[in-house]
């Protein structure tokens, strides 16, 4: 469905994270995204990877989100790496230029490797 | 007892009584007739055999006599005996075979031809034994009985004749009558006595409950009808007190309503004692106003009154409250408007200082404005408390302005809500322009037929009509047709205006027309009534759960052909739009709703003004009524990691960068506008440049 939003956390190497997204990133889910990886640092897992291919839609407030779990985990000492962004995702990041500023991979496997594992 | 001018009473006993005595009397003469028949009956069988059976009797005593030499010697002390002091007998009689008389009681007939009486017929009977030769005659005053006289051998000596008179049985019967009657009627007075008494018994109540009821009818609802009566009548006695009762709750509910009538009135006045009366002329500047209160007292207030410096203070307040409380806030806020006016020259500080004066109840709470006009720069500064967007004719342009605040209504939320909401505005009034304001019994009055309100376009243009005739004019208009709208019926709400012009300059310098024309290329009312006309719409409440609908809306809107790139920019630009008339036009509230219209270049390039095209395609018109927001874009630098790390304020940034053109048009007739419009080309060519 359209309005749904699912996050489910996969297996991953010690220290680190898997969260595949799915459906809508809008501000209340976005909020949802946030909270986890606030758990996901605070629990020692500050390297975590975000699948995207799934996400059909990405409001303002998802980007923000994604923007700052970034700088978060930066400061952490930790990293974010976003995988295989859907176009959905793509249209936004690139109409607002935030390349520069996202750690975009175009698979799992590579994601593991910028984040050292 | 109280007789006075009573009607002539005819008695229910009396009359029960007579129907009884009648009915009795009928009963008594019916059961009479049949028995006095049968009785007639009975003894006229019985004198038959009577009358027969003594003529056998004298025909056996008679054989030896006339065998005698002398019968008439042994025969007449026989008749003698039998006839003496018997007068029913008419006659009886011996007489030989030659008819003549050898025994009679009067010895003078004897020797006589015996002859029959006169006009007999044969009784139809079987008392006489017609085979021993007996006869049973009758005439119609005797009956006569015939025996013949045997001789030992049979043979027939003579015959005895008896009769007996008729008259006898009729004396027996009227003799029976006569005691019949005595008893009847014996019988009938102890009978009527005793009806009379029971009925006297049964219906003594009625004089008990007519006394009540005289009681109630003099006014006197205490005293209750006492009576310990079984049957139908304690029921009524019950009936009655119970009617006493309800009469005299419901008489003390009259007058108390008639004393809160008499309270209300007294309150109305003295609220009336409270409005100006007359229009105020200040340097400059004219103020009038008008109040009409509804039916029940109500909570509207205005005022007007010079404060030193030429200046002038407008106020116009509306208490949620109708009835009593609402005209006791109304004069207690009348009363503290005159006790901080003159040391409080920030109209908002002077809110709120009222609200924290006024002991308000929970749930009371007031709409009001107030503004300080100031002669020198023709500058009206103001606050608004929660009250009616203010309308402002521009006298230069003939178009009219409408002002909404952010400001909450006072006493509407507790801890200081209202002092973080209320600010100072300034509106500058240049010569002839004319300022309004009203409480919503104006624009929220209905028509004759209850559908449709009076609204903002009405007033506004009612104004228009009289700008230029001075503030008892418009007044006046506003109010003329706000008549012919809602008709005859009463205001179910106060109206209460109060329009302040800025008197006409002595030479009106033309207006410089507006260069360039830059922000009006959309004329935002006419836009959003062509888009409810021609578009194609979408309702959302203020839910952020609702907006995915805008993806499915977006691909039917006609007219509109987009990549899915192209699509993705739009339905996120329109995303963060409705977003944020959610979120902050109306605060997350989902009960509230706007609206989002989609109209075709075809239908959209009729309205729009100046030079500028409609959009590549058409225009999507956004149009709410909740609080007007900052539309200006925040400068948003990526660069800086302090804007990522708060990862905020970047819808408005995604709207600019997806979006052509983008205009905000807060608080117009319709509300807050927002017009947008897609250009697939240029954004092709920024992607380019972008990428």
């Amino acid at each position: 469905m359209a309005d749904t939003f699912q996050m489910t956390s996969a297996d991953s190497p010690p220290s680190t994270a898997l969260l595949r997204l799915e459906g809508r990133l809008d501000a209340r889910n976005a909020q949802t995204l946030v909270q986890e990886c606030q758990r996901l640092r605070d629990a020692g897992r500050s390297r975590i990877v975000v699948n995207l291919s799934r996400v059909a839609f990405v409001a303002s407030s998802g980007v923000g989100s994604l923007l700052a779990l970034t700088e978060m985990l930066n400061d952490a000492n930790g990293k974010l790496v976003l995988v295989d962004i859907s176009d959905a995702v793509r249209s936004v990041v690139e109409l607002l230029n935030l390349t520069q500023f996202l750690n975009l991979q175009t698979s799992e496997a590579e994601a593991f490797q910028t984040i050292g594992v | 007892m109280t007789e006075k001018k009573r009607k002539t009473v005819i008695g229910i006993r009396w009359i029960v009584t007579g129907a009884a005595v009648c009915l009795t009397a009928l009963a008594v003469a019916a059961v009479g007739a049949v028995a006095e028949r049968n009785a007639r009956e009975a003894l006229n069988t019985e004198l038959q055999r009577r009358v027969v059976l003594e003529a056998r009797n004298l025909a056996l005593t008679s054989s030896r006599a006339l065998l005698s030499d002398f019968p008439e010697l042994t025969l007449a002390p026989i008749l003698n005996q039998m006839t003496e002091g018997r007068d029913e007998l008419e006659f009886a009689v011996v007489a030989d075979l030659n008819h003549v008389i050898r025994g009679h009681a009067d010895a003078r007939r004897i020797g006589e031809e015996f002859t029959r009486p006169p006009a007999v017929t044969e009784v139809n009977s079987d008392v006489a034994d017609p085979r021993r030769g007996e006869t049973l005659q009758e005439n119609a005053s005797i009956l006569v009985a015939s025996s013949p006289v045997l001789h030992p051998n049979g043979d027939k000596l003579g015959e005895a004749w008896v009769a007996i008179d008729r008259g006898y049985v009729r004396q027996l019967i009227s003799e029976a009558r006569r005691k019949q009657a005595i008893v009847v009627l014996v019988v009938l007075a102890v009978g009527v006595l005793f009806v009379l008494l029971i009925l006297s018994a049964i219906l003594r109540p009625i004089g008990t409950l007519r006394a009540g009821l005289e009681r109630i009818g003099s006014g006197d609802f205490t005293t209750h009808v006492k009576l310990h009566d079984r049957t139908e009548f304690g029921l009524l006695a019950d009936t009655i007190n119970e009617m006493a009762d309800a009469i005299r709750d419901a008489q003390s509910e009259r007058l108390e309503k008639d004393r809160l009538v008499r309270e209300v009135e007294l309150a109305r006045e003295i609220q009336s004692s409270l409005l100006p009366h007359e229009s105020i002329r200040a340097e400059g500047v004219t103020v009038d106003g008008a109040h009409r209160a509804a039916a029940e007292v109500g909570g509207d207030l205005w005022d007007v009154f010079p404060l030193g410096d030429g200046r002038v203070g407008v106020a116009i307040a509306d208490v949620s409250g109708k009835g009593l409380g609402g005209c006791l806030v109304t004069s207690m806020v009348s009363a503290l408007l005159r006790a901080f006016r003159n040391d409080e020259r920030s109209p908002a500080r002077l809110l709120v200082r009222l609200e924290e004066s006024l002991p308000l109840r929970a749930g009371t709470f007031i709409t009001m404005f107030y503004g300080i006009y100031d002669p020198k720069n023709g500058s009206l500064v103001f606050a608004s408390a929660g009250h009616s967007p203010v309308l402002v004719h521009r006298a230069a342009t003939g178009k009219a302005e409408w002002y909404k605040t952010k400001g909450i209504p006072i006493g509407a939320v507790r801890g200081g809500a209202l002092a973080k909401t209320v600010r100072d505005e300034r509106i500058v009034l240049d010569p002839g322009d004319v300022l309004v304001q009203y409480t919503d019994g104006v624009n929220e009055a209905f028509d004759t037929g209850g559908r449709d309100q009076f609204g903002f376009a009405r007033l506004q243009d009612a104004v228009k009509a009289s700008a230029a005739k001075g503030a008892a004019a418009i007044v006046n208009k506003i109010r003329e047709d706000l008549r012919a709208w809602v008709g005859d019926q009463p205001p179910f709400d106060d109206e209460t205006l109060v329009v302040l012009c800025r008197d006409a300059a002595a030479v009106t310098p033309p207006p410089a027309p507006a260069a360039g024309g830059t922000e009006r290329r959309f004329d935002p009312v006419r836009m959003v009534r062509e888009a409810r006309k021609r578009g194609h719409g979408i309702r959302f409440h203020a839910d952020l759960d609702e907006l995915h609908r805008l993806e499915d809306w977006v691909t039917r809107c006609e007219g509109l052909t987009l990549d899915s790139h192209q699509a993705t920019l739009v339905q996120t630009a329109l995303y963060e739009l409705c977003a944020n008339v959610a979120e902050h036009g109306y605060e997350g509230n989902p009960s509230r709703t706007f609206e989002l219209w989609w109209l075709e270049c075809a239908h959209a390039a009729r309205v729009v003004q100046g030079d500028a095209g409609c959009g590549a395609q058409g225009v999507f018109v956004l149009v709410d009524d909740g609080h007007s927001y900052d539309a200006k874009v925040p400068s948003v630098n990526f660069e800086e990691a302090s804007v990522r790390r708060r990862g905020r304020g970047i819808g408005l940034t995604i709207v600019h960068r997806a979006m052509e053109h983008v205009s905000y048009h807060p608080q117009t007739e319709e509300g807050n506008v927002t017009i947008v419009t897609f250009d697939p080309k240029r954004q092709r060519a920024e992607e380019v440049s972008h990428g």
